[in-house]
C-alpha cells in the first residue's frame, strides 16, 4: 500500500511555529507515521494538488493500492482529488462547523466530509458528532496518535511520590513564583501598562539552567496561546488549594514561540492568588530528549483543565508514562479518563465558538471546569501522593492500561490497516485496476 | 420603644443614585421601618450624629432608644451613645478584615469582624450572612437573619390574579429607553474580531463539488410542544397609549411612553450589569441558545446602574454573536416608576436570576410575591426562599475565588458560586415546556410562590422577630450596665 501524507509544517519549520493553527497536526503525524511505515510505503507531500494524482495513476497503473491522508481540518483538506483523499483531523466541539461562514463553503464540514467519504479522527466522542450531523452511516474511525508503545517501553521509575528531589536541565526561560516579586504583575500595574503587557520578571533565568523540583509535582504541557487551555483555572485553583502547601509544585511547560504577552497574564494570576505557599514554575523552551523523560519522571500528577480536546498529546504521553490525571471527563478523555487512572474534575457546558471562525460567533458548545470540583481533585490527589501509597501505584498502573487500550499499536493499527483497506477497495479505479500478484 | 433609622439616601437623591450600593438600603429601609412601627415609635434621621441627642432625651424620659444604620458594617458610625445596630446584605461566605486591602489600612471599620464586636448584635437578611458572620465570631454572637418585608406591598398586583403562562399577547406601555433586538437587524456576519482569517480555501468551481445540506436542525426538544394548541389567550395594558420602540443603533432609544406587544413566553430579569455577580452574559446566552428558533420566547431586562452606554454596546455583542435568533430580547435601561414595574411584573412568566452571590435579591422576591415562578440557583441567600415547588433550580459551586466587590480588586479574598451555564439553559426550555404545555402545573408554581413569599416575608412576623430580637438587645444592654456600674464606683 501507497500512504501518501501531507501535512502543514515539517521538521524544519514546526519549531519556529508552535502554538500556529494546525501546528499540532505535525506532531500527530510524527506519533503515526512509524505505524503508518508498517502498513505500507509512507510518502511525504508538499503540494497535494501537484503529486498526489500523479502518483495515485502511477500506483493505478502499477495496480498499487493507494490512499492520501490529509493531516489537516476538513476545510484545508484538499477537495478535487482523484485519489481517495481521507482527512485525518482534531475536533473537539459539540458540533461540526456547519456554516460556509467568511464566504468559503468549506468552512461547512459536514459537506467537506460528505464529498471525500471518509475521516479519520482520534476520539469516539467526535465519531458520534460526525456520524451525528453527516449521516449516521459516513465511514469514520478514531485513531489516536498511537504513543503507548513508545513510552510505556521504556522504564519509568516506580517511585512513591514526592519521595526526592530532581534535577532538571533546561534550555530557555524558567519563572519560578518563589523567587518572582509577583506584586510586580497586580491588576493595576497591568492596566497602567496596556496596550503593552508587562515585561518578563528579571528574576527569570534565561539560557542553560538547572531547576530542582521536589515534593508533589503537578504537570501540565500546553499551548498558551490556544483558549482552550483554560490556565486561569488551573492557576487559581492551585494557589487555592494550595495555599498553605509548600511542598505542592504546578510545572507548567509551555510551547509557543512567543510567551511575551501570556507569562505576564499568568503572573498576574498568581498574584491574585495571593500569599500562598505552593511554587508555581513556568518553563519555556526545549528540554532535551532525557530532560524531557527526566520531567515526566518527576511528574507526581499530570494536569488538564481544557474546554476540550481532540485527543490531547501531553495527557495521553504522561498517563502512558504511569502519571495518574487531574483531568475533567469530556470530549476526547472520555475515552481514556475515569476514576480509576485520574481525578475527574466536574465540567459543564457553555457557550463556544468554532476556533477558526473570524466572526467567534456563538455557535457551539465547549465544556467548562468547576472550580469548587478541581480544587477538590488537587487536595484529594495531594492527600493520596502523601498518605496513600498504595492508592497512587495502582492509579499509575491503570493510567497505562487506560492508554494501552487507547492508543496502542496493538489496538489502533488493525483498526487502521482495516479502514484503510475497505477504502481503498471501494474506490471503483482501483477495483478495477487491481493487478492479480 | 424609640427606633432611629439611617440610612446614607434618601427619599429625595434616591433617582440619582439608582444602581449605587446605597440604593438597595433605601429601599430596606422603608420596608422595614413599616414593621418596626408596628411596635415602636420609629423616626428616620439624615445624620447618625443626630442619634446621640435624642437618645439622651428618651434616656431622660425613661424611654429605649435603638439606632439601626442601614450600611455595611465599614460605614456603620461607631462611637454614639445611642446602641447602634448595623442592617447589612452581604453575598460572601466571609468577613472583610482590616489589613485585606491597601486602600482600607485609612479606616478600621474595614474590619468588620472588629465593627461587629463594637456594636455588639447586628441585623441581616439572610442566614448566609448569618453563618459568615458567626463562622467569625462564634455562634454566640447576636445576629438574626431578617429578610425585607415585602409581601404587602405588592397585594394590589396579586388582587389582579395572573396570566395564563403562554399568551398570544399582552401589551406593555412603559416610559422607558426601550432596546428591542426585533429592531436591531442583527447578524454574526458583519462581527469584526481581532481573529485572523486562516487561509481556508476557496474556488468556486471547485467549491461546486461541496454535496449541498440541509440546515442543522437543534430543536428535538421542541417535538412534545407540536400536537398543541396555540394560546389565544390576550391582554391590553391599556394604561396610555405610547409610540412603538425605535432602532437608534449603537445609542440607547431616548425616554419616551413605549408600547410593545410581548408574545408566548416571558422571562424578566431586573438587574444592574456593573455588578459583576449579576452575571447577566449567562442570562442574556443561555436565553438565546436555547430559544433560537423559538419565535415566542422573550427576555426582558430592567437594567440599572452606572455605564448604560458601554452595556447596551456589550449586549448588542453579545445577540449578534448569538444570531440569527428567532427569540426576542428587550432592555429597559434605568429607572421604572411604580405602576410600570407591576406592568413588568403582570406580563412576565418567570423571573430570571443567574448570580454569583446573593445578598437577598429583592427583585425576585417581588415576582415571588406577585405569583411569577422562577429560574434560579439555590445558594447564598436564596436558599432561605426558594423551594424546588415554584422554581427551575439552576446548578452552581461554590468557592469561585474572586476579590472584594469594595476593595483593591488586585488579590481574591473571598468566593462565589459557579454558574452551571448549560442548567440554566435547560431551566429556560424546561420552563418554556411548562408554559405552554402544562398551564395547571404553572399555577400550582404560582400559587406556590406566593404561599411561601406569605410565610417568608409577610409583615407581621417580620414585625414580630424584630422586637424579639431587639428587645433582647436592650436587655443584654441593660445586663451589661448593671455589671459594669458595681465596677465603675469601685474605681
Amino acid at each position: 500500500m501507497i500512504i501518501l501524507v501531507h501535512t502543514a509544517y515539517h521538521e524544519g519549520n514546526v519549531s519556529a511555529n508552535l502554538g500556529q493553527p494546525e501546528y499540532s497536526y505535525y506532531f500527530v503525524l510524527r506519533e503515526f507515521r512509524p505505524m503508518l511505515e508498517q502498513l505500507g510505503i509512507v510518502i511525504d507531500i508538499h503540494e497535494p494538488v501537484r503529486e498526489v494524482d500523479v502518483i495515485y495513476r502511477n500506483c493505478l497503473s502499477h495496480g498499487m493500492p493507494c490512499v492520501f491522508l490529509s493531516f489537516m481540518p476538513p476545510n484545508k483538506a484538499p477537495i478535487g482529488l482523484a485519489c481517495p483523499t481521507v482527512p485525518v483531523f482534531a475536533w473537539e466541539y459539540d458540533n461540526l462547523p456547519h456554516e460556509g461562514f467568511g464566504g468559503k463553503p468549506r468552512n461547512d464540514w459536514r459537506r467537506v466530509l460528505k464529498h471525500l467519504g471518509s475521516a479519520i479522527t482520534h476520539s469516539s466522542f467526535t465519531v458520534e458528532t460526525v456520524k451525528r450531523m453527516v449521516d449516521t452511516t459516513f465511514p469514520i474511525i478514531a485513531a489516536p496518535a498511537p504513543l503507548w508503545d513508545r513510552l510505556a517501553a521504556k522504564k519509568h521509575s516506580v517511585r512513591s511520590p514526592g519521595s526526592n528531589a530532581v534535577r532538571l536541565r533546561v534550555d530557555g526561560i524558567v519563572i519560578d513564583s518563589q523567587f518572582t516579586d509577583l506584586s510586580q504583575y497586580s491588576k493595576a500595574k497591568e492596566l497602567a501598562c496596556a496596550p503593552a503587557p508587562l515585561p518578563l520578571p528579571a528574576e527569570r533565568s534565561e539560557g542553560v539552567s538547572e531547576l530542582e523540583l521536589d515534593g508533589i509535582i503537578y504537570t501540565a504541557v500546553f499551548n498558551p496561546g490556544d483558549g482552550r487551555k483554560n490556565w486561569v483555572d488551573m492557576i487559581s485553583a492551585f494557589c487555592v488549594a494550595f495555599a498553605y502547601n509548600a511542598d505542592a509544585t504546578l510545572l507548567l511547560k509551555l510551547s509557543h514561540h512567543d510567551i511575551s504577552e501570556v507569562v505576564p497574564q499568568m503572573l498576574e494570576c498568581m498574584h491574585k492568588g495571593g500569599d500562598f505557599a505552593c511554587r508555581i514554575v513556568i518553563v519555556h523552551g526545549y528540554l532535551r530528549q532525557d530532560d524531557y523523560e527526566h520531567m515526566v519522571d518527576a511528574t507526581t500528577y499530570t494536569v488538564n483543565t481544557s474546554h476540550g480536546e481532540g485527543q490531547c498529546l501531553p495527557l495521553m504521553e504522561y498517563m502512558s508514562s504511569g502519571k495518574p490525571a487531574i483531568s475533567p471527563r469530556h470530549t476526547a478523555m472520555l475515552d481514556y479518563i475515569d476514576d480509576s487512572c485520574a481525578f475527574v474534575v466536574d465540567s459543564f457546558l457553555e457557550p463556544g465558538t468554532w476556533p477558526h471562525d473570524m466572526r467567534q460567533a456563538f455557535r457551539t458548545l465547549r465544556e467548562h471546569v468547576q472550580v469548587d470540583s478541581l480544587i477538590r481533585a488537587y487536595r484529594s490527589s495531594y492527600y493520596v501522593a502523601k498518605q496513600e501509597p498504595e492508592t497512587y501505584l495502582a492509579m499509575s498502573t491503570a493510567a497505562v492500561v487506560s492508554l494501552q487500550s487507547y492508543c496502542s499499536h496493538a489496538v489502533v493499527r488493525p483498526r487502521l490497516a482495516k479502514f484503510l483497506n475497505a477504502i481503498i477497495a471501494q474506490d471503483p479505479r482501483q477495483a478495477e485496476s487491481a493487478l492479480p500478484l | 420603644m424609640r427606633i432611629l433609622t439611617y440610612c446614607d439616601v434618601n427619599g429625595s437623591d434616591i433617582l440619582e443614585r439608582l444602581g449605587t450600593p446605597e440604593y438597595s438600603y433605601h429601599f430596606v429601609l422603608e420596608a422595614f421601618q413599616v414593621a418596626l412601627s408596628q411596635f415602636a415609635q420609629v423616626q428616620r434621621i439624615d445624620k447618625p450624629t443626630e442619634a446621640d441627642a435624642i437618645w439622651r432625651q428618651c434616656s431622660d424620659a425613661s424611654e429605649t432608644c435603638l439606632l439601626l444604620s442601614f450600611a455595611p458594617p465599614h460605614k456603620t458610625t461607631l462611637g454614639l451613645q445611642c446602641p447602634t445596630i448595623p442592617v447589612f446584605a452581604w453575598e460572601y461566605p466571609n468577613l472583610p478584615s482590616g489589613n485585606d486591602e491597601e486602600s482600607w489600612l485609612t479606616d478600621a471599620r474595614n474590619d468588620w469582624p472588629q465593627v461587629l464586636l463594637k456594636c455588639g448584635a447586628a441585623i441581616t437578611l439572610s442566614t448566609h450572612t448569618v453563618r459568615a458572620v458567626q463562622d467569625s465570631l462564634g455562634n454566640t454572637y447576636p445576629i438574626e437573619a431578617i429578610p425585607t418585608p415585602l409581601w404587602e406591598k405588592f397585594s394590589s398586583y396579586r388582587m389582579r390574579g395572573t396570566l395564563p403562562p403562554d399568551r398570544a399577547s399582552v401589551d406593555i406601555c412603559l416610559k422607558t429607553r426601550l432596546v428591542d433586538s426585533d429592531l436591531l437587524g442583527l447578524s454574526a456576519e458583519n462581527l469584526v474580531t481581532s481573529h485572523p482569517d486562516d487561509g481556508t480555501p476557496s474556488d468556486p468551481e471547485a467549491d461546486m463539488l461541496l454535496p449541498p445540506l440541509p440546515p442543522v436542525d437543534d430543536n428535538n426538544w421542541l417535538v412534545e410542544l407540536d400536537s398543541l394548541q396555540q394560546d389565544t389567550f390576550t391582554e391590553s395594558a391599556g394604561i396610555s397609549e405610547g409610540m412603538p420602540p425605535i432602532d437608534t443603533g449603537w445609542d440607547i432609544p431616548p425616554l419616551f411612553n413605549v408600547s410593545t406587544r410581548l408574545s408566548g413566553v416571558v422571562y424578566t430579569a431586573v438587574l444592574t450589569p456593573s455588578d459583576g455577580r449579576k452575571n447577566w452574559e449567562d442570562v442574556i446566552t443561555a436565553f438565546g441558545w436555547a430559544f433560537r428558533d423559538v419565535p415566542d420566547a422573550t427576555l426582558v431586562l430592567k437594567l440599572g446602574g452606572p455605564d448604560q452606554l458601554k452595556h447596551h454596546h456589550q449586549m448588542l455583542m453579545l445577540m449578534s454573536k448569538l444570531s440569527p435568533m428567532k427569540c426576542r430580547i428587550i432592555a429597559l435601561h434605568g429607572y421604572l416608576d411604580d405602576a410600570d414595574y407591576g406592568q413588568l411584573i403582570g406580563a412576565s412568566t418567570y423571573y430570571v436570576n443567574a448570580s454569583l452571590c446573593e445578598g437577598l435579591c429583592m427583585p425576585l422576591m417581588e415576582f415571588l410575591c406577585c405569583g411569577v415562578p422562577a429560574i434560579a440557583p439555590n445558594h447564598t441567600s436564596m436558599v432561605d426562599y426558594l423551594q424546588p415547588e415554584f422554581a427551575f433550580m439552576v446548578d452552581s459551586t461554590p468557592n469561585l475565588p474572586t476579590v472584594w466587590p469594595h476593595g483593591d480588586h488586585q488579590v481574591y479574598k473571598t468566593s462565589r458560586h459557579q454558574i452551571n451555564w448549560h442548567s440554566l439553559m435547560l431551566a429556560y426550555q424546561q420552563s418554556y415546556i411548562v408554559a405552554k404545555s402544562d398551564p395547571p402545573a404553572y399555577a400550582a408554581m404560582s400559587a406556590s410562590a406566593m404561599a411561601d413569599m406569605e410565610d417568608y416575608c409577610a409583615i407581621d412576623g417580620i414585625a414580630l422577630r424584630l422586637q424579639q430580637f431587639l428587645e433582647s438587645r436592650l436587655r443584654d444592654l441593660n445586663a451589661k450596665e448593671a455589671h459594669m456600674a458595681p465596677m465603675a464606683l469601685t474605681s
